[in-house]
């Protein structure tokens, strides 16, 4: 890897060059939080996290890998904005991971008035709504504890088969 | 698929066709290893391969690393009965493996823009991964790096956008 001068068109940016929806293909294949932030690069990536095809929404990102303590506040405050501002017609793939260390953690606080540090049922709920519901995503995928009481929307699939 | 076994007896028996690239080197190829793109599939149903196939935004370079592709990867497509032609599972994630880890920029994108215009799935899914991969872990400025991405946000640009999306990035 010397410094020799290239060609002009081996070096440079061929990423960028792409079109969208390679891009996106690309991008589908990263946590949402890696996707989204893409939007930093330059112009052409500026917005094209708002149309890309799949989210995948990982609540281990929010999770500290030193204390394994999950962020709420972040995690709520990410998977709302991104609901917000993302806006394609439909998806190929809507994932829902919650941090799996939730059950440790809720499972034992449940009853705490909510604070910044703890889900907030509802608003998970909202998620998974919009997720199955606006989106009508060709593959679903959501992974949450069990023993909790979410109120999952239902799927118009002609005979509901339970994947979790 | 379904359209590339038919007529074809895999080993050295089945019709070949060539491919020319665009700085028109010829590789001629069976049936059943071109038909894994989705693109010549169809030309080859569809009766236009007589002439050879011309894919003018292919070079003669990266076609080399399809073809290579294709003849490893022909097993898959084709009847399973054939054990001796098939390349083992293993030796195929080898040879994927190999391939994708020594790509690199700008043949890795090339490679890229000839699976998405042959339509051959498989190969435009590795090297996509391996695109993210590369992606994944960087913040935005160690991916401008990575990809020689010019930051053309002007100072302030690149506040507000980020201010703007502040949910997403850390603390």
């Amino acid at each position: 890897m010397t410094s020799q001068p290239h060609a002009d068109e081996d070096g440079g940016d061929r990423l960028s060059a792409l079109p969208d929806c390679l891009l996106h293909a690309i991008m589908s294949l990263l946590p949402a939080r890696r996707a989204v932030q893409t939007c930093a690069l330059s112009r052409r990536w500026r917005d094209l996290w708002r149309s890309m095809p799949c989210l995948d929404i990982d609540g281990d990102e929010f999770t500290s890998s030193t204390t394994g303590s999950v962020r709420w506040d972040k995690f709520e405050s990410f998977a709302t904005n991104l609901l917000q501002g993302h806006n394609a017609p439909f998806l190929d793939r809507f994932r829902l991971r919650l941090p799996s260390s939730w059950h440790v953690r809720g499972g034992v606080q449940q009853r705490d008035i909510k604070s910044h540090s703890q889900p907030d049922v509802r608003q998970i709920e909202r998620w998974i709504n919009r997720g199955v519901r606006f989106y009508r995503p060709v593959e679903l995928e959501i992974t949450i504890s069990v023993g909790y009481d979410l109120k999952l929307p239902i799927l118009a699939a002609p005979s509901p088969s339970p994947t979790d | 698929m379904a359209a590339a076994a038919a007529e074809a007896t895999i080993d050295g028996g089945g019709k070949m066709i060539i491919l020319i690239s665009a700085d028109g080197k010829r590789f001629e190829v069976t049936e059943a290893v071109a038909s894994q793109s989705q693109l010549i599939s169809n030309m080859i149903e569809d009766d236009c391969t007589e002439n050879g196939v011309r894919l003018p935004n292919v070079d003669g370079d990266i076609l080399t690393m399809v073809v290579d592709y294709c003849n490893m990867h022909a097993g898959d497509a084709a009847a399973d009965g054939d054990t001796t032609k098939a390349s083992s599972t293993e030796e195929l994630k080898k040879f994927d493996a190999e391939l994708v880890q020594a790509l690199e920029n700008p043949v890795l994108f090339k490679l890229i823009l000839a699976a998405n215009f042959l339509n051959i799935k498989s190969l435009l899914d590795m090297t996509c991964q391996r695109v993210a991969d590369m992606m994944s872990g960087k913040t935005p400025e160690q991916m401008r790096e990575t990809f020689s991405i010019e930051n053309d946000f002007t100072p302030e640009e690149e506040a507000a956008i980020r201010q703007e999306n502040a949910w997403a990035f850390d603390d």
